[in-house]
C-alpha cells in the first residue's frame, strides 16, 4: 500500500520522462494490438470470401491461380474452358447448379465479370450470406450491369447511369467498348469481399461486346456491329473463364473433382474452395506472422526504453533510497518500489495503448473498408488480446527486477550514508 | 538494567573486508533521555558509528546495544524494523523526499513502522505531524501541503527534525544537521530540537565538528579520542 503510493508519487515527480516512457510503450502496444486485429480481420475476411460453392473449375493451371482469379479477381486465367465441356458438367445428374464466369474486361480499374443471374442466387460469402441488392435487381437486359458496392460508391454511379466497359484489365485502357454502353440495373449491398469491386454483366453481354472483334483487335470501322444488331446474333459463348459448381450430394464432391481433373478431352482443374483458401492463407499467413513478430519486437523495444529510463534514474535516487531506509524501509521495500514502478509504467502504457488502438481503428475503419475491403469489427478485447497485454505487464515486472536488484544492492552498500 | 542506557557499545571494532580498522571503541554508554554532543571531524569514523547505531553495519567484534537490544542478534530485516520503530535520523542535508509534501515527509516513518503511529495514542499521524511542525516553527498552514523543494534549507532541516521525532522514537541520531545553516538558523534549530527531545524524553546523539555547539548538550564526547583506531594511527 504505502510503497505503491510512493512509487506513484515518485513517478509523478518525474512525469515528463515517465510520460514519454508510457507513450513509447503505448505506441508499441497499439501496433501490436492493431496488427493482431488486422490479422484476425484479414483471416476472417479471407475465409469469408466464398462459401456455398462446392467446386471451382477452370482450365488447368495451379489451384491458387484459379482461386485468385476466380474469387479474388487477382491475376489472369492462362486458358479458357470450352462451352461444351461446361455444358457437360452443367447437365451432369449429380450437379445441382453451375454458375459460369467470364473475365477479361474492366471499367476504370474494376473488373467486369460475365455470369448468369444464378450467380446472385448461389454465390455465398461470410459463412452462407447471400448477396443482396441495395438498389435495383439482377441484370435482365443484354446491356444491364450490376455494380458492387465499392464501384457504385467510388465512381458515384446510380441506377440508370450509363457505363462504358474497357477491353482488358488495365487501369487505363485505350480500347473501349464504347459502341455498346451498359445501363446500371442494380447495386449490391456491401459484402466486404471482392464482389464489392466487381461489375457484373450477363455472359451474353461479354460475347456481344466482342462479337465484332477478331484476334483481340476491334474490327475496322466498316465491319463493326452496333449494339442493337448484336442482339440479333447467337450470343452463346465459345468458352468461359471458369465456372462454379454446386453438387446435389456433398459426398459426390471428391468424385466429381477427380473426374474433372482426369478429364481427357480438355485439361481442366477442379478445386474445393475451402481447401484452396486454406493453403492460400498458409502462404499469406507467413507475412502476417512476420508482422506479428515485428510488433512483438517493438513492444520489447518499448520495455527496454522503460528499463533504461528507470536505470538512469537510479543514481540520482540513491539519496531517496537512503532516506527511505533511515525511516525504516527494508531493502525489500526498495526492491518492491522499483518493481512497482516498472509495473505501473507498463500498466499505464498498456491502457493508453488500448485506447490508442481503438482511436486509430475508429479513424481507420472506414478507410480500410473502402480502400482495402478489410472489415474490422469494433469488438472488445478478446481473451487472446488480454493474455498478450497481461504478458506485457508481467514482462515489465520481470524487467523491473533488474533496476530493483541494483537499487537493492545500492541500499545495502550505501546504508544510511547519503551520497549527493 | 540494560534499559537504563539508550546506547551501549562494548569492545566494538569495525573494518570493511580487507581494509584497515576504521573504528575501535572500547566502551560508550549514553543514558536514556541524555542529549550528547559527539565531536567528530571527517575521518573520525563518524559514518561508521552511525551505521552501527542504525543497525546498517555489524561490527566484527564487540556488541552494540540500542535500548537494551543487541542489534547483531536481530536479522537484517528485524534491524530495519527496529530502526524504523525506535530511531529517528536527521542528516546533514537533502533529508527530504523531493516528490512528497512537507506533511507527507513528516508522516513517512508511519508508512514503514506501525509502532511509530501506534505510540501516538489517540492522535492521528497527520495531527502529530502538524503539532511537531508547529513546535519547530513551521506552523503556517500554507506551508504544510507545499512541495518540500520550495522550502529554505533551514526549513527543510526542521522538517527533517519533525520527521525524526514523529511517533516518539527513543533515540534521535543527528548527523551534522546544522552544518548547512547560517548562525541564526543554527541556533534556532538546535534550541527547538533540544526542547522537543526533552519534552518527548528522547535520547539525542548529535554529531558535529562545530565545538561551539557543545555547551548546549548534557555531555560532549570527542570521537577522535574515543576511536582507538584513529587515535593510535595518529
Amino acid at each position: 500500500m504505502g510503497v505503491l503510493t510512493l512509487a506513484w508519487r515518485s513517478l509523478w515527480n518525474r512525469r515528463t520522462t515517465a510520460l514519454l516512457t508510457i507513450f513509447a510503450i503505448a505506441v508499441s502496444i497499439a501496433l501490436l494490438l492493431g496488427v493482431e486485429k488486422m490479422r484476425s480481420a484479414a483471416r476472417d475476411g479471407f475465409a469469408n470470401t466464398v462459401s456455398g460453392v462446392d467446386l471451382i473449375v477452370g482450365s488447368r493451371s495451379g489451384p491458387l491461380n484459379l482461386l485468385l482469379y476466380s474469387v479474388f479477381r487477382v491475376g489472369d486465367a492462362t486458358a479458357n474452358v470450352t462451352w461444351p465441356s461446361y455444358q457437360l458438367v452443367a447437365k451432369h445428374p449429380d450437379v445441382a447448379w453451375t454458375v459460369p464466369i467470364s473475365l477479361g474486361d474492366s471499367h476504370r480499374g474494376f473488373r467486369v465479370l460475365g455470369t448468369t443471374p444464378a450467380y446472385f442466387e448461389h454465390y455465398r460469402f461470410a459463412g452462407g450470406r447471400q448477396m443482396e441488392f441495395m438498389a435495383g435487381k439482377p441484370f435482365d437486359d443484354l446491356y444491364d450491369v450490376v455494380l458492387g458496392a465499392d464501384v457504385a460508391e467510388q465512381l458515384g454511379y446510380q441506377l440508370g447511369d450509363s457505363v462504358v466497359i474497357a477491353h482488358g484489365i488495365g487501369n487505363v485502357s485505350f480500347a473501349k467498348h464504347d459502341d455498346k454502353p451498359f445501363r446500371v440495373a442494380g447495386v449490391l449491398e456491401r459484402t466486404g469481399t471482392p464482389i464489392d469491386r466487381t461489375l457484373h454483366v450477363s455472359l451474353q453481354a461479354i460475347t456481344a461486346m466482342h462479337v465484332d472483334w477478331q484476334s483481340g483487335m476491334q474490327a475496322p470501322p466498316g465491319q463493326r456491329l452496333d449494339a442493337d444488331a448484336a442482339r440479333e446474333r447467337d450470343l452463346t459463348p465459345d468458352s468461359i473463364t471458369a465456372f462454379m459448381v454446386g453438387m446435389q450430394e456433398k459426398a459426390a464432391i471428391f468424385q466429381m473433382q477427380r473426374a474433372l481433373n482426369e478429364y481427357r478431352k480438355e485439361p481442366l482443374l477442379a478445386i474445393i474452395p475451402g481447401v484452396a483458401l486454406k493453403s492460400l492463407w498458409d502462404l499469406v499467413g507467413i507475412a502476417d506472422k512476420a508482422l506479428m513478430i515485428v510488433a512483438a519486437f517493438v513492444v520489447f523495444a518499448g520495455l527496454l526504453g522503460m528499463l533504461t529510463a528507470i536505470l538512469t534514474s537510479l543514481n540520482e535516487r540513491r539519496r531517496e533510497m537512503a532516506i527511505l531506509r533511515s525511516v525504516g524501509a527494508q531493502p525489500r521495500h526498495v526492491f518492491t518500489l522499483l518493481v512497482a514502478e516498472a509495473g505501473l509504467l507498463a500498466l499505464l502504457g498498456v491502457l493508453l495503448g488500448v485506447a490508442l488502438t481503438y482511436l486509430l481503428l475508429l479513424i481507420g475503419k472506414p478507410i480500410l473498408e473502402a480502400r482495402f475491403g478489410i472489415f474490422i469489427p469494433l469488438t472488445g478485447l478478446t481473451g487472446y488480446d488480454i493474455a498478450i497485454l497481461s504478458g506485457v505487464v508481467v514482462a515489465a515486472l520481470i524487467m523491473g527486477f533488474v533496476p530493483a536488484w541494483r537499487a537493492y544492492r545500492n541500499t545495502l552498500s550505501d546504508g544510511l550514508t547519503i551520497r549527493v | 538494567m540494560a534499559s537504563a542506557n539508550a546506547v551501549e557499545l562494548q569492545g566494538v571494532e569495525f573494518a570493511w573486508p580487507g581494509k584497515p580498522l576504521l573504528l575501535a571503541i572500547a566502551e560508550l554508554r549514553i543514558a536514556a533521555g541524555e542529549t550528547v554532543f559527539l565531536r567528530g571531524p571527517s575521518g573520525s569514523g563518524k559514518s561508521t558509528l552511525l551505521g552501527l547505531l542504525g543497525g546498517v553495519l555489524t561490527p566484527q567484534r564487540g556488541t552494540v546495544r540500542v535500548l537494551g537490544t543487541e542489534l547483531a542478534s536481530l536479522s537484517a530485516s528485524a534491524r530495519d524494523c527496529f530502526r524504523g520503530e525506535h530511531i529517528g535520523f536527521i542528516f546533514q542535508m537533502f533529508n527530504l523526499i523531493p516528490y512528497l509534501t512537507v506533511r507527507e515527509n513528516v508522516m513517512l516513518p508511519a508508512r514503514f513502522s506501525a509502532a511509530r503511529s501506534a505510540r501516538l495514542a489517540g492522535i492521528t499521524v497527520a495531527a502529530e505531524a502538524e503539532r511537531l511542525l508547529a513546535a519547530l516553527g513551521l506552523g503556517a498552514a500554507q506551508l504544510i501541503d507545499r512541495p518540500v523543494t520550495e522550502l529554505s534549507i533551514g526549513q527543510q532541516q526542521r522538517v527533517a527534525a519533525a520527521r525524526a521525532l514523529l511517533g516518539r522514537p527513543e533515540l534521535i541520531v543527528a548527523d551534522e544537521p546544522t552544518s548547512a545553516l547560517d548562525h541564526d538558523a543554527r541556533e534556532a534549530f538546535l534550541r527547538l530540537l533540544l526542547a522537543e527531545c526533552k519534552s518527548l524524553r528522547s535520547t539525542l546523539v548529535f554529531v558535529s565538528h562545530d565545538s561551539s555547539l557543545a555547551p548546549q548538550f548534557d555531555r560532549a564526547i570527542d570521537l577522535l579520542a574515543l576511536n582507538r583506531a584513529v587515535a593510535e594511527a595518529a
